[in-house]
């Protein structure tokens, strides 16, 4: 399998409010505020709604097999039956996603806790010497003054230690301590991520960024410097023998990145400066289709890496649920609690999609061990390439989704999956805001994908069947 | 025979007044900000190379060079045909467009008012030195041959 064509743009966007030709259409309507935060009168309304909403539409059932022509109509669906790998299909992903996560999902990364990251932007490039550059002011960060960023964020650590982790290791009394302690969250870690480049418990040089105010869309960052990375990322990935077969798990680190950017295109292509000098942005779908659509494993494997995200979080959903998501904002505090919870527990996510991605299938040959270290050191390298990444907020958002993955790799692969309790799983809080912030993103472009895709394949079947040359809605 | 007390005073004076004014010549020579009014004619200067960064207040790549152009200017100060600039174009955007700056920071090179060479190596001051000088050398024979 050759690795995916690198795409000359890097960093794509978070959505502006849809334009109203796009709100309109069907099922693509996004409603980011009062959702949640209602007069009693206008709450017991919205429920209603929800109710209606929710029960105008049946959830598939997890077990069931590919559709194919049995349901629905053929050829209305171009991706159908089990995403690859993985234990859901396209239809049950496309509805609990519009549903259930992307709503959730799009208030939760509004919130104070997982709005504001803490990230280093100017580590030297391990690589190769910096040809960093701006092109559009749209691609420099905008930091946050120190008086913005919460004021528990600041405060050191007062968790476990990692002395104190290491120290319970081996001890008998660790057996004994893991069973009678109900308590899964002990405070927010910082240990690194042994998935990653970063050296996050270092505090020197971080940067503190309010992503609400530093949107990932169409920066201008093209050309051989962003080329490269996208070079790199892959080479990391390719097997040294090429006539050799990929292993199963080779094969899912490929695909987590190839998924990835896929998302960073669509969010390009959703959000793009389509006239310079009059700072007109809006969608730009033939580059969607140029960059994502045309290319059918692409938009696999944004499903998949997509899957393989949600079933980290809700792998870790004891600890998640638990954690202290504290800010000094006591009512949006609480709110984030609730809307995690909502998350992790949703009844018809659950019954729908139960497992979105089957962990236990990798590591089984005799070789597991040694194949996921050697995988580790492959991601590690994966992440320190961006550093290297010439635009600053490119570099941003590409920092913040590699420590996304690399955290749902860690929950998936470095925790023991067979312990109930979780003892072992310990996460940063910056882990966790980059794992929530990327499962938006990467539901952000499914949506944008299941909404779009369809219009833009008919008009670009007409195109081929007629000289007169359409022009795309924007 | 020893010079009055005040004669050696006033000598003194006037040693330490010719160093400030030498210092002070040499520091406002070294890197040469560039405007709408003043670009265009200065790069048309005879016999002169102008090695040229053109950068954004707002651009963190061009804040995080540091002090590597000034550095250059002092390094660069003793070539009489090399001259060492700087645009700043969120003030001077006329200038930008007109020699095709899409990205910043850009380091170019000038010669008899057309743009020569554009610098892509690695930003340090031996590599700049090195290539600027290169291409004076190239400009001072081509001159050569075309008279």
């Amino acid at each position: 399998m050759p690795p995916q064509e690198p795409a000359p743009a890097a960093n794509g966007a978070a959505p502006a409010p849809a334009p109203a030709a796009a709100a309109a259409a069907a099922g693509g309507k996004r409603r980011k505020r009062g959702r949640w935060a209602a007069a009693a009168g206008v709450g017991a309304l919205l429920v209603a709604l929800l109710a209606v909403a929710v029960s105008s539409r049946s959830f598939p059932a997890a077990s069931s097999s590919s559709r194919g022509g049995d349901c629905g109509c053929p050829g209305t669906r171009k991706y159908t039956g089990m995403v690859e790998d993985c234990c859901c299909d396209y239809e049950t992903v496309d509805a609990i996603n519009e549903e259930v996560l992307h709503p959730i999902l799009q208030e939760l990364v509004t919130l104070p806790f997982f709005r504001y990251f803490k990230v280093k932007l100017w580590c030297d490039c391990p690589f190769w010497p910096d040809d960093g550059m701006c092109r559009l002011r749209d691609c420099s960060v905008c930091e946050c003054p120190e008086n913005e960023f919460p004021e528990p964020f600041k405060k050191p650590y007062s968790g476990l230690s990692p002395d104190s982790m290491i120290c319970q290791e081996g001890k008998p009394q660790a057996t004994v301590d893991r069973t009678l302690d109900a308590k899964v969250f002990k405070g927010w870690i910082e240990t690194d991520n042994p998935w990653t480049y970063d050296d996050e418990t270092d505090n020197a040089e971080m940067t503190y960024v309010n992503l609400q105010l530093n949107p990932e869309r169409y920066t201008g960052y093209t050309g051989d410097s962003a080329r490269r990375i996208w070079d790199s990322v892959y080479k990391e990935n390719c097997p040294k023998y090429p006539s050799e077969e990929m292993c199963q798990e080779k094969k899912a680190l490929y695909k987590l990145i190839s998924g990835l950017h896929s998302s960073i295109s669509v969010h390009i292509a959703y959000d793009y400066l389509l006239d310079e000098s009059a700072n007109l942005w809006g969608h730009n779908l033939p580059l969607l289709y140029d960059r994502v659509l045309k290319y059918p494993e692409r938009v696999q494997n944004l499903y998949f890496t997509y899957l393989f995200v949600l079933r980290a979080v809700t792998k870790a959903a004891d600890y998640l649920e638990q954690a202290e998501y504290n800010t000094g904002n006591p009512e949006e505090d609480l709110k984030t609690q609730s809307l995690v919870k909502q998350l992790l527990y949703n009844p018809k996510l659950r019954s729908a999609c139960p497992l979105p991605f089957d962990e236990a299938k990798l590591w089984q040959g005799e070789n597991g061990p040694e194949l996921k270290q050697e995988i580790q050191k492959q991601f590690r390298n994966i992440s320190a390439i961006m550093d290297c990444v010439g635009c600053e907020k490119c570099r941003l958002w590409g920092k913040l989704q590699v420590l996304g993955l690399g955290t749902a790799l860690k929950i998936l692969f470095s925790v023991d999956g067979e312990n109930h309790l979780n003892q072992s799983l310990q996460l940063q809080r910056n882990e966790v805001i980059a794992l929530v912030n990327l499962l938006n993103r990467l539901s952000e472009s499914v949506n944008f994908v299941h909404e779009k895709g369809p219009s833009i394949e008919d008009v670009i079947k007409q195109q081929s069947s007629s000289t007169v040359k359409p022009v795309f809605p924007i | 025979m020893d010079l009055a007390p005040g004669r050696r005073a006033r000598l003194l004076v006037a040693l330490a007044l010719v160093v400030l004014v030498a210092l002070a010549a040499r520091s406002g020579a070294e890197v040469i900000t560039l405007t709408e009014e003043t670009f265009s004619d200065k790069i048309k200067e005879k016999d002169t190379v102008w090695f040229v960064k053109f950068c954004v207040p707002w651009c963190k790549h061009c804040k995080n060079l540091g002090t590597l152009w000034e550095d250059l200017g002092k390094v660069m100060e003793g070539a009489d045909e090399i001259e060492i600039g700087q645009v700043d174009c969120g003030v001077s955007k006329p200038v930008c467009s007109k020699v095709d700056i899409h990205s910043y920071p850009t380091f170019k090179v000038f010669y008899e008012g057309e743009e020569v060479a554009k610098y892509k190596g690695p930003r340090n001051v031996e590599s700049l030195k090195n290539f600027v000088s290169d291409e004076a050398e190239k400009a001072g024979e081509a001159k050569l041959q075309d008279s």
